[in-house]
């Protein structure tokens, strides 16, 4: 159904499979991603799409099957006569770089400000000098709509706001592909709306790729370019949102989509 | 005879305090060494690395499950058939503090793994290095709660220095000895390092109290 693509996907996922135990999270998956292109995730839980976002983020390892982000591969490596051996520590962190993750629980760092939490790692990692990146923080914050939280302690800040600080601080690492996993889910109702439009907002300004597992069937519609509805580890379907939203081929997209609404 | 020798106790008082100054410096630098070791020993110990958390592994169960007095003799007196020799005192400080940073050890790693996992998972997230990671993120988080347990261990340690007398170190139990089987009267000696031990454990637990409140109210 796909029509061959004529550019470069930036993340691919080819065959990659991970198991608990006997539980198959993911089940040969294939997945190619184009730049710029907002992905969204959906389906049933245990249904694989968190595990796809924490392997491409090296927070798993996968059992079988290559990653690529860009042209390099995420979890391999060619050794010198170019066979593919497990990545080493530095390749994986070159790699990893290009990606960034906003969790469900925000996992922000308890112990620092707003601006610390933002500041931390460009100037670890990138060995950015520290006022510049307290520059780049604070305009970062202010993109996100907390430009007068800086000196805020996470403890400090609602829900809503902490998850926008988390968007502000791996912003600041600029990746190129960035992770949302359910990044409301842990947010009462009337605070998702703050967290969205960050993110309608970045997808609108910056030409950043998004891979995002999302329970918010209206805004995975409204702003995704593609959605995909994973089902035992697999991408059962996929389509644009017009697609799968109003005409979904596969009963159990039916399924699962009417058993949202029917909950909402 | 009089039950306590207030002009005895008055006269060995200078040689006990002298001694105490010995008791003093072996906690303080043998603590040094227990907290910064220690800390080695425990991130050696997580690291997932086999050849690093092995053999962390066992130096910690290795001291932790053999006396004191038997590592102190091992080093004071069978080392230096082996060409390694140093006096008592370094001896000493070096076989406390390494007895203890097994235990702090242990402290540590429970510190280090109450830190929750989702906080190394945003590290990971940020590409950020183990080094700056401990150092930044997790240890400050983790050293908050076992404050406590540390300074037990510091007090613990203070207590634990007349071991070392065991190796001709003078500290102030071994003054006190000395001063007893000089005058044949080990009543004021005793009694008066007994005190002494008191004074200072109390101090040094009021003053670990006033650190963790200070912690406390960041």
């Amino acid at each position: 159904m796909q029509e061959t693509r004529s550019v470069k996907p930036i993340v691919s996922f080819q065959d990659v499979t991970k198991s608990y135990g006997n539980f198959t999270v993911l089940d040969h998956l294939n997945l190619d991603v184009t730049p710029g292109e907002k992905v969204a995730i959906i389906g049933p839980s245990g249904s694989g799409k968190s595990t796809l976002l924490r392997v491409l983020m090296t927070l798993e390892g996968i059992d079988d099957g290559l990653i690529r982000i860009e042209d390099d591969l995420l979890t391999h490596m060619p050794n010198r006569n170019g066979v593919l051996v497990p990545a080493n520590d530095r390749h994986i962190r070159r790699v990893r770089g290009k990606i960034g993750m906003v969790f469900q629980s925000f996992n922000l760092f308890p112990h620092m400000t707003a601006l610390q939490n933002v500041i931390e790692a460009p100037v670890q990692v990138l060995g950015m000098k520290p006022a510049e990146a307290r520059e780049r923080a604070a305009d970062l914050l202010e993109l996100v709509g907390l430009g007068s939280k800086l000196g805020h302690y996470p403890s400090q800040l609602s829900g809503g706001q902490q998850q926008r600080v988390a968007i502000a601080r791996a912003l600041a690492m600029r990746p190129k592909v960035m992770l949302f996993d359910e990044v409301t889910s842990a947010l009462d109702p009337e605070l998702c709306g703050e967290v969205l439009n960050v993110i309608r907002k970045l997808g609108a300004e910056h030409n950043l790729t998004m891979l995002m597992v999302t329970h918010q069937m209206g805004f995975a519609r409204e702003f995704a370019d593609r959605v995909c509805f994973f089902y035992k580890g697999q991408i059962h379907e996929q389509g644009t949102p017009a697609q799968i939203f109003e005409h979904p081929q596969q009963e159990r997209t039916c399924a699962f989509l009417s058993a949202v609404k029917e909950a909402n | 005879m009089t039950l306590f020798d207030w002009t005895y106790a008055w006269q060995i008082l200078p040689d006990l305090l002298r001694a105490s100054l010995n008791t003093v410096g072996i906690t303080l630098i043998g603590f040094l060494i227990a907290i910064v070791l220690g800390l080695f020993l425990a991130i050696g110990r997580r690291s997932r690395r086999v050849w690093l958390s092995w053999p962390a592994t066992g130096v910690i169960e290795f001291i932790r499950s053999t006396p004191l007095l038997i590592q102190v003799y091992f080093l004071y007196y069978v080392l230096p058939n082996y060409g390694v020799s140093m006096t008592a005192m370094q001896v000493g400080i070096l076989g406390i503090g390494l007895h203890y940073a097994c235990y702090i050890a242990e402290v540590y790693r429970g510190g280090l793994d109450a830190v929750p996992r989702a906080q190394w998972e945003a590290v990971t997230a940020l590409n950020i290095a183990p080094y700056s990671a401990y150092r930044n993120i997790i240890l400050p988080q983790a050293l908050r709660p076992i404050l406590p347990p540390l300074g037990n261990y510091l007090v613990a340690m203070l207590k634990d220095t007349p071991v070392l007398s065991a190796i001709t170190v003078v500290e102030i139990m071994q003054q006190a000895k000395n001063i007893g089987s000089e005058n044949f009267r080990y009543l004021e000696p005793i009694t008066m390092v007994g005190l002494f031990f008191l004074a200072l454990s109390i101090a040094l637990a009021y003053l670990v109290r006033r650190l963790e409140l200070r912690l406390e109210l960041r």
